[in-house]
């Protein structure tokens, strides 16, 4: 891909992987592409239609319409091929159903499952689901970006990948500001997955000038987002959850 | 003590029934609605929530209970209220209505006994209708 001829990206060598994804919402969408611009096949289950169209008219990916936790749908959308399943439906009860269904009767090797309650996560760990997404520390994230514009959200955290989301806006005293990707001393394993510009999504490649205002989601491993936030927006992050 | 989370038609005849054979009997439900309709005969523990909230549970005493019944409409919601009981909660019988029935099988696996009152419900029709031929 350009992005990696061009920036300083490194990811390892993965092999394109099927990754099932069950639920479209605003967590679905964003993973959805992360997953495609990180070069894997992607499908998605989602219950709402109009959910649904929006995704199949940004993404080249197949959408299918309905309830994820059904076993029949799941087998029609190649659940048995799936390398990987991730549930990030509104609701606690059905992401644990869907990672269940994956793991013990599709024998899919990883699932990931969103949880907003954090007490679940207990039972999810014993019910076999390999890694959680947990929107509440994400939240409380989101509420410290609001109180200090400058920080970086940790938009998503796959505990168990070690891969970590994360958000940041340029304003004009931004180190990265006027500067193109490809030249950013970006820490290794690290991947810029889109610019919102202006109201549009770009998808970035190295070639690609920041600008002030733009807001950057981007993609690293754990323990790099200080200072991937640092090559970007300058100042040092505060500590992280 | 037997609890039952979600006391619409089918869990409010069982808790009338459990309890008219003199049976400790404690409900959960979300809809207070649920609740008042029921609270007109029923003289048990009565608490509004979600059964897969362990918060919920405790409060409805499932840590004592010999057996706790989720019978929502919920499937998915029944499965988890199950698996909290069961295995955190470390309730001895734990019944859940389930109507798929791939997962019928995989929850049964888990330790749980699967009712599957509309599957059941139609196949009893179907029988009594080509009982006497059509």
């Amino acid at each position: 891909m350009e992005r990696r001829a061009g920036g300083r990206v490194q990811l390892e060598k993965d092999l394109v992987v099927y990754i099932l994804v069950v639920g479209g919402g605003k967590i679905g969408y964003h993973l959805v592409r992360t997953l495609l611009a990180e070069g894997h096949e992607v499908s998605v289950i989602e219950k709402d239609l109009r959910v649904c169209e929006q995704i199949a008219d940004h993404f080249d990916v197949m959408v299918q319409t309905g309830d994820g936790t059904s076993p029949r749908l799941l087998a029609e959308a190649g659940c048995n091929r799936a390398d990987c399943v991730v549930s990030v439906a509104g609701r606690d009860q059905d992401n644990l159903v869907v990672c269940q269904i994956a793991k013990e009767i599709f024998k899919v090797n990883r699932t990931i499952a969103r949880i907003n309650d954090p007490r679940n996560e207990e039972l999810f760990r014993s019910m076999g689901v390999d890694a959680l997404i947990n929107v509440t520390a994400a939240v409380a994230n989101m509420i410290d970006q609001e109180i200090n514009p400058k920080s970086m959200v940790h938009y998503l955290t796959m505990q168990h990948g070690h891969l970590i989301m994360v958000e940041a806006t340029l304003s004009a005293d931004s180190p990265s500001v006027g500067r193109a990707i490809a030249g950013l001393e970006l820490p290794p394993e690290t991947i810029l997955v889109s610019i919102l510009r202006q109201g549009s999504v770009q998808v970035p490649t190295g070639n690609t000038v920041l600008m002030e205002g733009d807001e950057i989601i981007a993609v690293t491993r754990s323990g790099h987002q200080t200072e991937v936030k640092h090559v970007l927006i300058g100042e040092k992050a505060p500590a992280t959850r | 003590m037997i609890v039952i989370f979600g006391v619409g038609q089918m869990g409010s005849h069982l808790a009338l029934q459990l309890e008219g054979e003199g049976q400790e009997v404690g409900v959960i439900d979300p809809d207070r609605h649920n609740l008042e309709n029921l609270g007109q005969e029923f003289k048990g523990l009565m608490v509004m929530g979600l059964g897969i909230d362990r918060d919920v549970l405790t409060r409805a005493r499932v840590r004592e209970a010999s057996c706790f019944v989720a019978v929502s409409r919920d499937p998915n919601t029944n499965v988890m209220a199950a698996l909290v009981a069961k295995t955190q909660l470390k309730v001895p019988r734990v019944i859940a209505r389930i109507e798929d029935p791939v997962l019928v099988d995989l929850y049964r696996r888990h330790g749980i006994e699967p009712i599957s009152p509309t599957a059941d419900a139609a196949r009893e029709i179907g029988d009594m209708i080509l009982s006497r031929g059509c």
